[in-house]
């Protein structure tokens, strides 16, 4: 039945697809448009792209805010910046672990001891000093912009550097430094008359 | 084993159980302790000295943490470590048994209302 | 009998067709689909049954009036690192601090079109080639960037509801205020009873030989029904989940910096995002209005 050419030729026009779009009828129901048909003859059309808007960010904060907060917290906490010098890294004349330092506390009797170890994180840097009360080995560590403490002062230096940054070897009785309380009684009658004569 | 500080015979103490609290004694708390070792008071045992003895070996009783080597943590953020634990007897209704103590105490005391204790010590830090 | 129903419906919405008259169908079915979808996303409405002027107590409206929700929106920030801040007393208070990066309004939920009054909030800023297109449209049509994260925040009623593109900055929380905190906590992988329940293990010694970390018993035999009761706490996947904190203070809110400071540790890591809204316990703050819009 399908044997002749132009059988076959009237095949493959069946199924090439128009050039130009063809209106589908509005009132035809869609669904019962027969598929062939739908695929043939009705072509959309290239749409333009619709180019999504993208607004532009707003400004943001600055990254690192722990740094201002620093800045900021240490004006009040310590205005003239006293105490940063003296724990400094860059300071030459700066505390070392090995030091012997008196902290003199707002409320309380004041502190001192060998320092054993600096830890400095900004508002909270702290230091660790240690000494004998009644013979019994006493360490406190102080947070260096607490406002509870009054003043710091360096006592003794360490003769000579420490060469390690935490001395906690110093808690083993072999090299336990003891009681500082004789260093610190030579250094008041030298340096401070004015506190020895408040107490 | 913790040292006693008072004079009222005891050296060394065992903890048997801490009271009021779930966690480990701190300054201030009240334990149940058990005297291992008496203080050993020399050759002259007058009947003095040996009055002044009030506890013996074995006995059960109570006492007051006054030091800890566990740091302890101010309000101010400062920390506070000992080198060994202490505490001070006391009786039942929280007065010390010895008269005088002979070494440091911690400060905690003052807020956790042992001023008895504290007014006995040498020293408070 | 879907299919008549729904052609009608087209219909009888006026612009669809003329939006798609020359279309190449290649999904006929869609127009024979009875769902949702078929009638232009529009949702049948739902009549009440009752017409009883009080709220039933089982009701979803009774329970949206009982529900604890905040007057004010909440926001979202990213964790920064932890630091102290001194009182004037002396006493030290270990805080986190809190940055509100970008944060702005992206969308109202409304109690009309939703079923409840919300916020839809975003932080940051995220590459638009990162972001799908739909999610695109959405920050179009509220004429915001793409944002990093987004959530929603519920609010009581209508007045807590902020236009799109309102920035909230540091300002919309007050100094000595109390939050409500949320944020996904640090996964601890696959963990054991002893670190995940906080059990006690078996002793170290004693004769005891490669059972110092196990859970121990799961239940009686006979007794219990010689079954392992739903419920029991075993070894599994701890932390990665939410966590909240409520009744924090805010200690400190610097503007500039878009910074909170709050008291305490806060779940997740460093650089964690972290939900913050007026505690449920007292009553919101009142704040003069600080927000800016950002008219696009």
């Amino acid at each position: 039945m399908m044997s002749g050419p132009s059988s076959l030729r009237s095949m493959a026009s069946c199924w090439t697809s128009l050039t130009q779009s063809l209106k589908v009828p509005t009132l035809l129901k869609p669904t019962l448009l027969p598929t062939t048909f739908t695929r043939n003859f009705i072509v959309a059309p290239k749409r333009e792209k619709r180019r999504i808007k993208i607004h532009p960010p707003i400004k943001g904060p600055p990254k690192n805010p722990l740094q201002a907060l620093t800045t900021q917290a240490l004006q009040t906490l310590d205005p003239n910046g006293t105490r940063q010098k003296m724990f400094s890294r860059h300071n030459k004349d700066s505390i070392r672990p090995g030091d012997i330092v008196q902290v003199r506390r707002r409320n309380g009797d004041p502190f001192s001891g060998v320092l054993l170890n600096i830890r400095r994180r900004g508002v909270d840097s702290a230091f660790l000093l240690r000494d004998h009360l009644t013979r019994v080995g006493v360490e406190m560590w102080f947070k260096l912009y607490s406002p509870a403490i009054e003043d710091i002062d360096l006592v003794q230096r360490k003769a000579k550097r420490a060469r390690r940054a935490k001395l906690y070897y110093m808690r083993q009785p072999k090299h336990d430094f003891g009681s500082v309380a004789n260093v610190v009684k030579e250094y008041t009658r030298r340096v401070r008359p004015t506190q020895r004569q408040r107490k | 084993m913790l040292t006693c500080i008072d004079n009222s015979g005891a050296a060394l103490v065992e903890c048997a159980q801490v009271l009021k609290r779930k966690k480990p004694a701190g300054i201030g708390d009240k334990i149940v302790v058990v005297i291992q070792k008496q203080r050993s008071l020399g050759h002259d045992l007058s009947a003095a000295a040996q009055a002044a003895v009030k506890v013996r070996r074995g006995d059960v009783c109570h006492a007051v943490v006054v030091r800890t080597k566990k740091k302890y943590r101010r309000p101010d953020g400062s920390y506070i470590r000992f080198d060994d634990n202490a505490c001070v007897l006391v009786n039942k209704s929280g007065d010390p048994l010895g008269t005088r103590l002979n070494s440091v105490v911690g400060e905690e005391l003052r807020r956790k209302k042992w001023s008895k204790i504290l007014s006995l010590a040498p020293m408070n830090v | 009998m879907p299919p008549k129903i729904s052609i009608w419906r087209h219909l009888k919405i006026g612009s669809f067709f003329d939006f798609i008259s020359p279309i190449k169908i290649n999904n006929a079915s869609q127009f024979s689909s009875s769902s949702r979808a078929a009638f232009g996303g529009v949702k049948m409405k739902r009549v009440s049954s009752s017409t009883s002027p009080t709220l039933l107590a089982a009701s979803k409206a009774a329970a949206l009036e009982r529900r604890r929700v905040p007057q004010r929106v909440g926001t979202l920030a990213v964790k920064k690192e932890m630091t102290a801040v001194y009182l004037p007393n002396g006493q030290r208070i270990p805080c986190t601090i809190l940055q509100l990066d970008r944060v702005q309004v992206v969308a109202p939920k409304t109690k009309k079109e939703h079923g409840y009054w919300a916020c839809q909030v975003g932080l940051g800023w995220k590459a638009p080639k990162n972001i799908t297109k739909p999610m695109l449209g959405h920050y179009e049509k509220f004429g915001v960037a793409p944002k990093k994260t987004i959530k929603e925040f519920r609010v009581k009623d209508e007045n807590g509801i902020l236009a799109p593109g309102t920035i909230i900055n540091a300002d919309h929380f007050v100094e000595g205020q109390y939050v409500d905190i949320w944020a996904t906590c640090k996964g601890k992988g696959f963990a054991g009873g002893m670190k995940r329940h906080g059990w006690a293990g078996q002793p170290a010694s004693h004769g005891n030989s490669l059972t110092h970390r196990a859970m121990g018993s799961a239940g009686q035999s006979q007794g219990g029904g010689s079954r392992v009761y739903p419920g029991k706490r075993m070894a599994g996947r701890m932390g990665g989940h939410s966590k909240t904190i409520q009744h924090r203070q805010v200690l400190k809110v610097d503007q500039e910096l878009g910074v909170v400071l709050i008291n305490g540790p806060i779940p997740g890591p460093k650089g964690g995002i972290v939900s913050i809204q007026d505690t449920i316990h007292r009553p919101s703050p009142v704040v003069p209005e600080p927000h800016i819009v950002v008219s696009m």
